[in-house]
Formats: C-alpha cells, sequence, structure tokens
C-alpha cells in the first residue's frame, strides 16, 4: 500500500475520484485505505473495510451536502447512483461540459473536507503520541540525515529486523537519533505508534552536572511496568504487578496495533539478557529500539547501529549552532581555522562540543581546551566521569591494560599484532580484552573481512593522553 | 577523573612507549629500500611523538630516526618530518650523542635543501661535517661534501662546488657507491656549463656504478640526468628510455617527488618532439604529485610547460589558465628567469587570443624584470622575445614557441 501524501490536494481528489468510481466494487477502500480517517472508521465498523470507507465517505458527502447540496448531490448521483452525465446535467438543468466542471469542484470539495477531517486526526495522534517521548535535548540534528533516512527505511521494512540497538560512547548522539526517527515516524508513518521507555539514571547538564534521574534503577519489571503504563492507558493492570502477567496484555495490544518503542540507556541494565526474551516476544510487527554504550553482539537477531562520531564539518556547524543559540558573538564570527582546535581535542561528540561552547561563555577558548587536555575544571571532569567513569571500574586489569596502549596508535588505527607487541600481552589475553573494549564501546574495530583495525574516539584519546601526561 | 588502577601505570606506559618504538622499527626494516606504506610512517610517528619525550627510550629512538630519516624524505615529507628531526637534534645534544647529531643534522640539511632553504641546508652540512670529523668518519664526511657541492651549485658556486666534490672523492674507496654521487655533480656542473657530452658521460659512470652495487635510488638519479642530457644531445630514443627507466624506478621505490620531475622531463622531450598529447600526458601525472608536496619551484615549471603544451595545440584558454598559476608561483620565488618566462608565454597565449589589453601590462613588467637577469645569453634570448611579442602587440606576427629549460 502507497502510502497517499494528504497534503497533496491534487492526488487526494484523483484518490478520491478513483475511490467513487468503485464504490460498488471491493476495491473502494484501495485508495484511500492509507489515511488514518478512514482506518480509525474501520476499526469502529463491523461490516469490513469497504463498508467502513463507504460509511465515512458517505459522512463526507451529507457534510459536503450542508454547505454545498447541488455538489454532493452531482457527486452521489454519479456515482453512488451510477447515472451517466447527461442524465445529471439535465436533471441539474445544465450543459453536460457545465456538470463536468461542476464535477470537478465537487470532487475538489470533497477532498478538501476529507483532507481537514485528516489533518485534525492527525494532529490529535502527534499530540497523543508526542506525549511519550521525553523532550527534545536538541532543537536541529547535525550529521545524521543519512542515518536517520536509512534507519527510517530499515525500520519499516516488513522483512526487516525488529530489535535494533543504538550503540556508542556516552555523548554520541544515541537517544537524539532514536528521537527524530521516532519523532519521524510520528509524522509521516501512520502504520506505527510508538513508545519510550527510558532507563536513564542520571544526565549530563551542558553546564557541567550529573544529575540522577528520579527514581531508582530498572529492573525488567519497571520496564515492562513503564511500558504497559504508556501504552495500555485505560486498561487496568495486573495487581500485584509482574512480567508473567503484563506480557500477555502487552503482546496482545502490540500485534495487534504495531508500534516503534525505544528504550532508552539499556546500560544502566545489570543484566540485559533478562529483557531480550520478552522483547523478542512482543516483536513483529511492533520493533524495539535500544540504545546503549555496550554492543550486543553475541545476539545475532539484533541490528547493530553504530552511532558515529561527526565529520569535521558538521562539528563546526553544531559549534556554530550552539554559539547562535548562546548568542556568543566571537564563536560566531571565528573562522574555521580558529574552531577546528575544538573538533581536534574532542572529535565529533556532540555532548562535548556543546559542552566547549558551554564554558566559553566564561573562558577563553584556549583555557577550555587546555582544560579538556588536562582534566582541569569541576565541568570537565564531570564529563570525563559521565563518559568514562561506568566503564572503566567494570574493566578487568588485561583490559584497563589494553586500554593505555591506545594513546600510542595512530588516528587509523592498530592492527592486532601491533597492540600485541606495544601490550606483549598473549593473543588469547589480548583476544578477551579488546572483545570487552569493543563491547563496552571504548575501542572501536574498523575494517573489512581481510584486515582489522582497532581504534579510539578522540574525546577517549584525549582522555587517556591527559591520563598518560599526568603518568610522565 | 581520578583512574584507579592495580598497577604501576606509568611504568607499564613508558614500556609500552619502548615496544612500540621497537614494533614501529621492525615494520620499517620489512621495507629495505622502498617507502613504507602510509600506515607504517603514521605509526613510526606517531611512536616517535611519545618516545621524543622519554628519555629512557633514546636508544631505541635515535634508532627509529635515522632509520625513518631517508624513508620521509624519499617519500616527499618535509615540513612536519622536520619537526621530528629537530627534536631529535635536541634530544641528541641532551644525550651527548654526536654521532646521531651528525646524522640528523645532515638529513636536516637534506631537507632544507629540498625546501629550497640553501643557506639553512649549507649551516647544517656544515655542523655535520665537523661532527663527522670529530668522529673520523670518512664515509659521512664524504657524503656531506657531496650535497655541499649540490648547494653550492644551487647557489652558483660552481668552483666551490667543484672543490667539495674533489674533496670528497678524495676521502672514498674506488668501488664505494658514493662515488656514484660524486659523478652525479660533477655531472650536473657539466650541464650547467651546457657540455652535454661530458656530462651525459658522468651520468653514465654514475648510472654503471650503482647498477654495480644495486643502489636503486642512485640508480634511477642516474638515469634520470642520463635522460635530460641525452636530450640535449639529440638522442631523443636513448633520453626516451632512460628517463622511462628512472621513472619506474622512482616508482618502486616510492620516490614520488624524483618522479614526477622525470616526468616532467620525459614531458619536456615529447614537446621538443612535437608530441604535446604525450607531454600533457606526463606533465598532468607530475603537477598533483609538485602540489601535494608543496614543491612550489617545481610546480611552477610543469604549469609553465603545461601552458606551452596547451600553445601548441592552440588551446589558448587552457594555456592561459596554466600559464597565470606559474606567472603566481613564479612571484613567489626569487628567480626573475623563469619568471620572464612564463610572463612571456601568458603575454603570448593572450596575444594569439587577440587579448592585447591582457598582455600589454606582463610585457610591461616582462621588460622591466630584464634587468635583473644576470646571464646574457638569457637575456639576449628573452629581449628577442619580448620583440616579437612587442610587435604581436602592434601587428599579428606569430612568434616562436619559448621553451623552458630545467
Amino acid at each position: 500500500m502507497n502510502a497517499l501524501n494528504v497534503n497533496d490536494l491534487e492526488q487526494l481528489t484523483q484518490a478520491l475520484r478513483q475511490a467513487l468510481s468503485q464504490w460498488h466494487t471491493p476495491q473502494v477502500a484501495a485508495p484511500l485505505a492509507s489515511l488514518k480517517i478512514f482506518r480509525a472508521g474501520r476499526s469502529s465498523s463491523n461490516n469490513g473495510v469497504e463498508q467502513a470507507v463507504r460509511d465515512v465517505l458517505d459522512d463526507m458527502l451529507d457534510q459536503l451536502a450542508a454547505e454545498q447540496a447541488e455538489l454532493a448531490t452531482l457527486l452521489r448521483q454519479r456515482y453512488l447512483e451510477c447515472r451517466p452525465m447527461s442524465e445529471v446535467a439535465k436533471e441539474l438543468n445544465r450543459s453536460e461540459a457545465s456538470a463536468y466542471r461542476d464535477q470537478r469542484r465537487a470532487l475538489e470539495a470533497l477532498a478538501r473536507l476529507i483532507q481537514d477531517a485528516e489533518m485534525q486526526l492527525r494532529s490529535a495522534r502527534t499530540a497523543r503520541l508526542e506525549q511519550r517521548l521525553e523532550p527534545p535535548t536538541y532543537d536541529k540534528l547535525f550529521g545524521v540525515h543519512d542515518l536517520l533516512e536509512s534507519m527510517f527505511n530499515t525500520v519499516r521494512d516488513p522483512e526487516g529486523p525488529r530489535l535494533f540497538l543504538f550503540v556508542g560512547m556516552g555523548g554520541i548522539g544515541k537517544t537524539t537519533l532514536a528521537d527524530a526517527l521516532v519523532r519521524r515516524i510520528i509524522e509521516e508513518e501512520h502504520a506505527f505508534e510508538v513508545g519510550w521507555v527510558s532507563a536513564r539514571d542520571r544526565v549530563f547538564r551542558l553546564w557541567g552536572d550529573i544529575v540522577p534521574t528520579s527514581g531508582a534503577p530498572l529492573t525488567p519489571e519497571s520496564v515492562f511496568e513503564r511500558m504497559a503504563e504508556q501504552l495500555l492507558s485505560g486498561i487496568p493492570l495486573p495487581t500485584p504487578f509482574t512480567v508473567e502477567a503484563v506480557m500477555p496484555m502487552l503482546e496482545k495490544h502490540l500485534k495487534r496495533v504495531p508500534h516503534v518503542v525505544v528504550i532508552d540507556n539499556l546500560e544502566t541494565f545489570e543484566d540485559v539478557n533478562t529483557l531480550l526474551p520478552y522483547l523478542r516476544q512482543l516483536s513483529n510487527p511492533s520493533r524495539f529500539i535500544l540504545t546503549s554504550r555496550l554492543s550486543l553482539h553475541g545476539e545475532p537477531d539484533v541490528h547493530h547501529l553504530r552511532v558515529p562520531e561527526l565529520g569535521a564539518e558538521d562539528a563546526l556547524a553544531l559549534i556554530r549552532h550552539e554559539a547562535r543559540n548562546r548568542n556568543i558573538d566571537y564563536m560566531l564570527q571565528a573562522s574555521d581555522e580558529e574552531l577546528m582546535p575544538i573538533y581536534q581535542a574532542v572529535g565529533g561528540n556532540p555532548l562535548a562540543l556543546r559542552l566547549v561552547v558551554g564554558q566559553t561563555y566564561v573562558h577563553a577558548l584556549p583555557t577550555v581546551l587546555e582544560d579538556l587536555n588536562m582534566a582541569r575544571g569541576r565541568s570537565v571532569e564531570q564529563l570525563y566521569t559521565y563518559i568514562f567513569h561506568r566503564a572503566w571500574t567494570s574493566l578487568d586489569e588485561v583490559s584497563q591494560r589494553t586500554l593505555l596502549s591506545f594513546p600510542l596508535v595512530p588516528q587509523r588505527g592498530a592492527t592486532f599484532d601491533h597492540l600485541a607487541h606495544i601490550t606483549k600481552l598473549d593473543p588469547d589475553s589480548l583476544h578477551d580484552a579488546l572483545e570487552i573494549l569493543v563491547r563496552l564501546n571504548l575501542v572501536e574495530r574498523r575494517g573489512n573481512m581481510h584486515e582489522v583495525r582497532f581504534t579510539i574516539h578522540s574525546l577517549t584519546r584525549s582522555f587517556l593522553k591527559e591520563q598518560v601526561a599526568k603518568w610522565q | 577523573m581520578a583512574i584507579t588502577m592495580t598497577f604501576d601505570p606509568t611504568a607499564l606506559f613508558n614500556d609500552y612507549v619502548k615496544n612500540n618504538v621497537e614494533y614501529a622499527l621492525q615494520r620499517l626494516q620489512t621495507n629495505n629500500v622502498r617507502t613504507p606504506p602510509l600506515t607504517d610512517q603514521e605509526l613510526a610517528l606517531q611512536a616517535l611523538a611519545f618516545s621524543l619525550n622519554l628519555a629512557s627510550s633514546w636508544p631505541l629512538t635515535r634508532r627509529l630516526l635515522l632509520a625513518l630519516a631517508p624513508k620521509m624524505e624519499q617519500s616527499g615529507h618535509r615540513q612536519e618530518w622536520h619537526t621530528y628531526l629537530l627534536e631529535g637534534l635536541h634530544f641528541s645534544q641532551q644525550a651527548g650523542d654526536r654521532r646521531t647529531e651528525a646524522e640528523l643534522r645532515f638529513h636536516l640539511g637534506l631537507l632544507y635543501q629540498l625546501m629550497r632553504r640553501f643557506d639553512d641546508a649549507e649551516k647544517q652540512y656544515e655542523q655535520a661535517l665537523e661532527l663527522f670529523k670529530q668522529l673520523d668518519e670518512t664515509h659521512g664526511q664524504a657524503r656531506t661534501l657531496n650535497r655541499l657541492a649540490i648547494v653550492a651549485r644551487q647557489k652558483r658556486r660552481f668552483d666551490l662546488a667543484l672543490a667539495r666534490v674533489e674533496e670528497a672523492e678524495s676521502l672514498l674507496a674506488p668501488d664505494d657507491t658514493e662515488r656514484a654521487y660524486c659523478y652525479l655533480v660533477r655531472g650536473s656542473l657539466c650541464h650547467d656549463r651546457r657540455e652535454w657530452a661530458e656530462a651525459a658521460g658522468y651520468f653514465r659512470r654514475s648510472l654503471e656504478l650503482s647498477e654495480k652495487k644495486r643502489a636503486l635510488r642512485e640508480m634511477a638519479w642516474g638515469h634520470a640526468n642520463l635522460g635530460m642530457a641525452l636530450r640535449h644531445l639529440e638522442q631523443m630514443e636513448e633520453s626516451e628510455h632512460h628517463l622511462k627507466q628512472a621513472i619506474s624506478l622512482f616508482d618502486d621505490i616510492g620516490d614520488p617527488v624524483n618522479k614526477a620531475i622525470s616526468l616532467m622531463n620525459l614531458g619536456n622531450l615529447y614537446l621538443t618532439l612535437e608530441e604535446p598529447e604525450k607531454a600533457l600526458d606526463c606533465y598532468r601525472q607530475a603537477e598533483p604529485i609538485f602540489r601535494e608536496t608543496q614543491d612550489i619551484m617545481n610546480e611552477a615549471k610543469v604549469c609553465n610547460n603545461i601552458g606551452m603544451a596547451y600553445r601548441h595545440l592552440k588551446r589558448w584558454n587552457e594555456a592561459v589558465t596554466s600559464y597565470v598559476r606559474s606567472v603566481t608561483l613564479w612571484r613567489q620565488l626569487d628567480n626573475p628567469v623563469l619568471l620572464e618566462n612564463a610572463l612571456l608565454g601568458l603575454a603570448i597565449a593572450y596575444l594569439s587570443q587577440d587579448h592585447k589589453e591582457s598582455a600589454r601590462p606582463l610585457l610591461k613588467e616582462a621588460e622591466s624584470l630584464l634587468e635583473e637577469i644576470q646571464d646574457p645569453r638569457s637575456q639576449d634570448f628573452f629581449r628577442q622575445e619580448l620583440d616579437e611579442c612587442l610587435k604581436m602587440l602592434e601587428g599579428t606576427e606569430e612568434t616562436a614557441v619559448v621553451e623552458q629549460e630545467r
């Protein structure tokens, strides 16, 4: 089914003409079936899709009759009663040519009524679904348009994956990408409803604070409770609440009405493996998008999307946008050359880039960059803590030793052989350590079937270099 | 954020720095005379960036610096690599390592020479020579004297150049490979005097010796210079053969700058043979290499030559574009002869399209520049060219092609 563009009146008029021409056939529904008003009508009708479409069109013709009776009559006689135009024209006391012109006007008027009704229904839907999301932390997207487009198509693909993982280091933009994707689905893909469950236990504020979010850390019970509260509104939840008890209710709902549900910040879960079987059960046709700093490469049915760093051009555009929002004149007037040191220090990590711009409100840029390199100042320390602390403390000694070799690795990465030479670790230990570091997204694996290289994000490099500088 | 660890990170990281230098050395050794792949160059530079901050790693660091130096020069690195050499020099002085200091000064001199900073090059070579003398390193002295001879030649102090090369020869055994370089210097001095047959003779001897020793880069230089001398002797087929050999060898060892120079000379040969399309093909391959390696002088030359090739083809707009680039570059360089040459080439391209107003200021500039040309033969040649251009400006007379000599 091709989605009808409701904003295109000509296209809508054509579809309407086609539907009316097929009034007495089962094909009456096809041209207009993608519109929400007809799908809403279908859910309240017991007489099948075709009848639901006929009912809605009949109502619309009544509305048209209230405003322009002759036009409504013309359409009823032509399409519902299947009378030839010559006869209709005669009855309406028109020439045949003039009757054809009226028919065109009538179709356009009816299409406009359908358009208004659809838009009304859509804005109500948008408002209802957007309430489920957290307020966006961005007002413009940078560097992810192609990725967003590709994910939008993949998520909607009926044959495509059902479980998605947006993975990457802290601040890289996983939540932003998921948020942008579900907002696009709300706007453009009416076959899906959306849901959002946040497992975030703390937030990094751009003035340099880590703020714990309210509530206890999430468990599978609390995730499904939040999900059920959001998606099954109006339906009493089981008491006492258990996952086993709510699963059939959620399953029934998610199978009947396809959803795209985001579970944000999955890394806060102690054991993701307890959650995945339930998500598998609930998926198809629904989709789940998980965001996490941890990869799940052991799960073959989870479609991984590594959220990349911004390239230099997008990073500079973000810096300038942020400076404009904060009205920091001298940053706005700075040349690419003057702004490049920011990118060189923190790479394309949007959170870190925004922090740097925020800091220049108070300090000179060289001071801010030096603070970053020397991990000085509370804001910078907090940024590093926010991004690296949890990961670092979860590492075993061999993995820590391996990570410490990475400042010596060139930008394009090191081969396994190179890392083995630097660390002098035996191949098995190094292999295990790299697996952990890649899973935690502290190290990035690049390459192809023939050659694999390991590298780190620029911000991780700055962080490690700063640590190394302290030791030397 | 304080990192907590169950091991001593300083000691561990310092070990890593040394291990990394060892690995970089190992990678370089696998490449022998050829330029290492970019990944290994980056790896080595990253290793040096850390080891040059760690005194205890100096024995390894100096090995890496000295192993890397000829390869970095060969692959066209200039400014960035120069910084590492300076840091290494500083370190060697602190460590009282005179042998390494002498070698690093030699490589710095070479880099300055290639960057056409001849005074700086001379200074470094002289200091290197003094250190080699103190260390009684005759081969090091000979190598340095040969390069000092080249710098003297560039500064047009031909007698000094000859004296330097003679001194170098006096220090070398009869079959020492460095003698191949002595022959190159002698050949170049003959070339400057337009003694083409003598020049070709020296270049042949250089080539024979380097072939005997399988010294690939010296072989490539031998072919390249011989090819040029033979062109002047109008032995075109043999000249083409040697230039092609040079290009192939420079390509094999990963020496893009010298490959581009030989391509440019092959282009010049084709232009002499009135085969402008083939010439353009060579120039077009050479131009991006000069641009990438920021070799302004050779870029200026090749742009001038591209302009000439387009003039042969009467593709005037393309000729103008290339000459404009050449003139712009020559204006940045202190070489009135070649600026004059490019100005006249551009003026002719304009006049051929009847754009007299564009040509007029160029001819004015060329006229005033004539005063600065000291070589009387060149001055006469350009005066004649200028007169013909001025006639074209007044009328429509066609002029002969100005060919730029390398």
